[in-house]
């Protein structure tokens, strides 16, 4: 059967649709980017107190509607493994290319935090090579690219602020604890938590690891 | 904030880039990772601004992974041609063509269809959208057309039309 090519073409689109789970998660990272206010007295306030009415609202409409799927079953850590581990293998262009944490820190300055060097890595001789912005569970977040200089292998660092009410309790350095360590995809991937930061690195299962084991 | 509806306008924008679901869904998260911050409060300007870091960042990422590309996005093709931008509204197509056509089709000509199809922009507007003169698109189109049409003479099926009068 023929048809106009304009009708054909916009059928061929509005077939393409966003899924439940990934417009969740699309406006999720949003909900989570709207800046936070600062000002004491902001007028703005009786509109953020509807918003999180309306915001608790929409939740529990969603909870009933929907009730929770297989992701939520998972625990966090897992699942910040997984979103690392997926991103690191795709190894999306950088944004910046800088060999420096200066020059990180110069260029990502839409974060609500500022991008730290860890104590643990300080001893590892790794190479930085840049970093582009990305999220984890929708809280933005910095994803530095190292390369580690004995085998030339590229491997992934994520920071981001350590947000315990929705990454929960995690290991944090300055408490003594280590790492926890989750192996994905074939990739093993280590979370902590130090100065106030998520970090979160990518290593290959099987070779000498780049954080020696205590 | 965007809502469902814009989003997802978005990720059919994207899909006209990438031709994969998969992919068209990471380059809008990317951009909205990127762009949150500074896009603009209103949906109606946030979406070209959205629009407009999910194209950069495609054609960024097109380059990379392509060494020899094939295709050009520069704007190269701006020789003046005499072409009335409504040839692409008489055209009529077979109902199983359009997978095969979309899918042999350059991603810039996939967006240019999208804008046309969907957002029902003008040659200008599209022009204006993708920041290019709009001989760039007219010469597009002409080129859309020949395509398509060569389509379907190879498999001498389906479709007719002709310029608009």
């Amino acid at each position: 059967m023929n048809r106009p090519l304009k009708q054909a073409i916009r059928d061929h689109f509005e077939q393409r649709v966003l899924l439940k789970d990934r417009l969740e998660r699309l406006e999720s990272l949003q909900t989570i980017n709207t800046p936070r206010p600062t000002g004491r007295h902001s007028i703005a306030r009786p509109l953020i107190a509807g918003s999180v009415a309306a915001a608790i609202a929409a939740f529990l409409v969603i909870t009933l509607l929907f009730p929770p799927g297989s992701m939520d079953s998972i625990p966090m850590t897992e699942r910040i493994a997984l979103e690392v581990a997926r991103n690191h293998i795709k190894l999306k262009p950088l944004d910046v290319e800088t060999d420096s944490m200066d020059g990180i820190r110069h260029y990502f300055t839409d974060l609500e935090f500022v991008p730290a060097e860890s104590s643990l890595l300080a001893s590892a001789d790794l190479e930085l090579v840049g970093g582009r912005y990305c999220s984890i569970q929708s809280v933005p977040a910095a994803q530095l690219r190292i390369k580690v200089p004995y085998s030339n292998r590229l491997q992934t660092l994520y920071q981001t602020e350590y947000r315990k009410d929705i990454f929960g309790p995690l290991p944090v350095m300055e408490n003594g604890h280590a790492p926890v360590t989750v192996n994905v995809k074939g990739i093993t991937v280590r979370i902590w938590v130090e100065k106030g930061l998520l970090f979160a690195l990518t290593d290959e299962v099987g070779l000498e690891p780049i954080i020696p084991p205590e | 904030m965007l809502d469902q509806s814009a989003l997802q306008r978005l990720f059919r924008y994207g899909f006209s880039l990438t031709h994969d679901e998969d992919t068209a869904y990471d380059l809008l998260q990317d951009a909205l990772e990127t762009s949150l911050r500074k896009a603009p409060d209103n949906a109606e300007a946030a979406i070209p601004y959205v629009q407009s870091i999910m194209r950069n960042r495609f054609i960024d990422q097109y380059r990379r992974d392509h060494r020899h590309p094939t295709v050009s996005f520069e704007d190269n093709d701006n020789q003046p041609v005499n072409i009335d931008p409504r040839v692409l509204e008489d055209t009529v197509i077979a109902e199983h063509e359009v997978e095969a056509i979309m899918s042999l089709l350059e991603p810039l000509e996939r967006e240019l269809l999208f804008f046309w199809a969907v957002e029902g922009y003008t040659a200008q507007e599209i022009a204006r959208h993708t920041n290019c003169p709009r001989g760039t698109i007219l010469s597009r189109i002409h080129r859309l057309r020949q395509k398509i049409l060569r389509h379907h003479e190879s498999t001498d099926d389906g479709m007719k039309g002709g310029t608009a009068a």
